[in-house]
């Protein structure tokens, strides 16, 4: 049909089609916004990350040494705050689990689901999470976390343990007869946060219905590790554990903080946590606010690469905006030439300023 | 607000349409020649406005403008379910009925927490338009979810209920006190229902036996209560006769009178028997239904649609004149 027409001729004729007008940029960046408008949704690999928050509701909880926008606040209301604000900071995609954890044991509450569509029910169960409901008054931390890792380690190793604690055992451990860690370091990844002050503060006492009858005594609390220390029955001499066994190291006991005759009182235990955290190859994070935290968490590794369901709005707006700027700003060129029309513009004044002065 | 807060550093760019125009201008010998134009002025001052607007917009929309957090109700047609989970020692133990020389046997076969796990999954699948909440207990009742149509989040807490070991003692007149309280402050719905999960029965005081009355007829919730029979445990009808007192020392036979005594509909089924079961998940259906309204929290919104839909319709004048406008002096123009 054009065979009659030059080759030439069809090139520039290709060129003058292609060649964007305003008209042209003007009409795609209408359609562009209209995309955006419609706001399409294309799968696109992206770092997801997967979390089981595990809030530990022992009595030490109970301590009244953290603040809430400037109100003073026990420990468990400032993790339900920051909790809840933690999740708001997760972006769409992200999955969140709820565990709690009193004597031994964690108890899962549920395995990690998506947080935006499960977003009321997380934060219900968030703010339902109380020192009320344990089932049994100790707090054998370290046996916590392995317990959880356990679970993790046996089913969903994708998903990454964010166990949340003040690191006070109860009854303290010994660096001889503490919890061992049989799984292996690093397969279940995972961060350990400290709540509390590290200075040390009362336990409240808090009785069936949620009243404070006063405060936790010397004499009410294991101040001492039971397995190094002796039997009721037989003086203090003899012990409920053969002592000997290897050397243990005097850097591990300082770092457990057990600090006998002082358990009644509560701290954040951050050097025992740090080193529960290296022992694991976890890392540990100290609860400030919960947007930090969730900043913290998304920092991280993350738990796999999927393919997520991505909203394209702001790339389909911010090209729009780029044909508008050339509508606007210097037409019928193609986009390379205005970005080099522009890219030279310095060079032009410059010459422009230097021609005067030459004459 | 806004999850990237440094595009509207690009805000000045709304400007541009003041300085300039997209619309082609044309050579014309003497300008001065051509009439003054008050409309077409007026056009140009209109559609310079109109598209400082639409870029604002645009750029609010980059910079992605979202609505905050919000409470909306949700409007239901199902039943209202609150499930009570046993979480005790005890669940860990075999399921199933044995004869009493087989009991001494340590066969492993499925465990009551299993079993229950299994029924309740089935139960939860079958009750899809329904609002499910879940509170397990021990010692202590615990609270896992608020009533939620979202039931995948109800099959991984029960799920998450096989993993690790039972907790501690069980305490179920606590637990029935604190699942009666999901229907606190909620609108009367015709269909509640509590569904209680346990292997076994409790003794309850006077002050917990009088509570829990109050609330079940106050709220008029209908009561399930599926029992997992372990081995060697009694069945819920007393096979052999006997004084109600003589009755009353057994657990079991206790719950299940005072419940049948309690003036809201109840009903007991054992675990092990599926058709029980599926007369139980079909009996909600017989129940009263009205709509249920359940306040929901909404994570904050993206209000991208907006914000590029506005800009779309603020700058669609440009648009539409540039398509119009003229783009060499034609013959029909001269005219």
């Amino acid at each position: 049909m054009s065979s009659e027409a030059p080759p030439q001729s069809r090139w520039q004729r290709l060129r003058t089609a292609l060649m964007p007008t305003r008209r042209a940029m003007l009409n795609g960046a209408a359609l562009l916004l209209l995309c955006a408008a419609l706001r399409p949704e294309v799968p696109l690999p992206r770092p997801v990350h997967s979390f089981l928050f595990v809030v530990d509701i022992s009595m030490s909880m109970h301590t009244r040494d953290m603040h809430i926008d400037g109100e003073p606040a026990s420990r468990a209301e400032a993790i339900r705050h920051s909790l809840t604000e933690a999740l708001r900071g997760l972006p769409c995609g992200t999955r969140a689990g709820l565990g709690i954890f009193a004597g031994y044991q964690t108890m899962v509450l549920y395995a990690p689901v998506e947080v935006c569509r499960h977003y009321n029910d997380l934060a219900s169960s968030v703010s339902k999470i109380s020192p009320q409901s344990i089932w049994a008054s100790d707090s054998e931390i370290a046996k916590g976390v392995y317990n959880v890792i356990g679970f993790l380690e046996d089913g969903d190793r994708e998903t990454q343990l964010v166990f949340i604690t003040d690191g006070q055992e109860a009854p303290p451990v010994s660096a001889r007869y503490r919890p061992q860690f049989r799984g292996t370091p690093g397969a279940v990844k995972g961060w350990l946060v400290g709540v509390g002050e590290l200075a040390l503060s009362p336990i409240p006492k808090i009785d069936d219905r949620g009243r404070q009858v006063g405060v936790w005594r010397e004499f009410e609390v294991a101040q001492n590790d039971p397995y190094a220390s002796g039997r009721s029955t037989s003086g203090g001499s003899e012990k409920m554990a053969d002592v000997g066994g290897g050397k243990i190291s005097a850097d591990v006991q300082a770092r457990l903080q057990s600090s006998p005759g002082r358990e009644h009182l509560s701290q954040l235990r951050e050097t025992y946590l740090k080193l529960l955290a290296e022992e694991l190859e976890f890392d540990y994070a100290r609860l400030t606010n919960g947007t930090v935290l969730a900043a913290r968490l998304i920092g991280g590794q993350p738990s796999a690469w999927r393919w997520v369901p991505t909203q394209l709005s702001q790339g389909l707006g911010a090209l729009a905006v780029l044909c508008l700027l050339l509508a606007y700003w210097r037409s019928n060129m193609a986009p390379h030439t205005w970005a080099l029309y522009w890219l030279s513009w310095p060079l032009r004044r410059w010459q422009a300023r230097a021609r005067p002065a030459s004459r | 607000m806004f999850d990237y807060p440094w595009f509207l550093l690009a805000l000045p760019l709304a400007l541009l349409p003041l300085l300039r125009t997209p619309i082609q201008s044309l050579p014309h010998p003497f300008l001065q020649l051509l009439p003054a134009d008050p409309l077409g002025t007026l056009l140009d001052r209109i559609l310079r406005v109109a598209a400082v607007a639409g870029i604002v917009a645009l750029v609010l929309g980059l910079a992605d403008l979202s609505r905050g957090e919000r409470v909306v109700e949700r409007v239901g047609t199902g039943a209202e379910i609150v499930i009570l989970l046993d979480r005790s020692r005890s669940m860990d133990q075999g399921f199933g009925r044995t004869t009493g020389s087989e009991q001494l046997l340590m066969t492993q076969g499925e465990s009551k927490n299993g079993a229950a796990r299994r029924v309740l999954t089935e139960f939860v699948a079958s009750r899809p338009n329904d609002a499910i909440g879940l509170l397990n207990f021990s010692t202590r009742p615990i609270h896992v979810l608020p009533l939620t149509n979202r039931h995948e989040v109800v099959q991984a807490a029960i799920e998450a209920a096989g993993l690790g070991r039972g907790l501690a003692e069980t305490d179920i007149g606590l637990a029935m006190i604190d699942g009666l309280r999901y229907f606190d402050d909620r609108p009367y719905t015709g269909s509640r229902v509590l569904v209680l999960v346990s292997d076994g029965g409790a003794q309850l005081d006077e002050v917990t036996q009088v509570k829990i009355t109050e609330a079940a007829r106050k709220h008029r919730v209908s009561l399930y209560w599926i029992y997992l029979r372990g081995r060697g445990s009694p069945g819920l009808k007393a096979e052999t006769g006997g004084g109600d007192g003589q009755r009353d020392a057994v657990p079991e036979y206790f719950l299940d009178r005072f419940f049948s005594e309690l003036g809201v509909p109840y009903r007991a089924y054992e675990a092990e028997d599926p058709q029980q079961l599926k007369a139980a998940i079909s009996d909600i259906d017989r129940l009263q239904r009205l709509p249920t309204r359940t306040p929901e929290v909404i994570p904050k919104q993206s209000l991208a649609s907006i914000t590029f839909g506005l800009a779309l319709l603020l700058l669609l004048p440009v648009v539409i004149v540039s398509a119009l406008q003229v783009t060499r002096w034609s013959r029909s123009a001269a005219h």
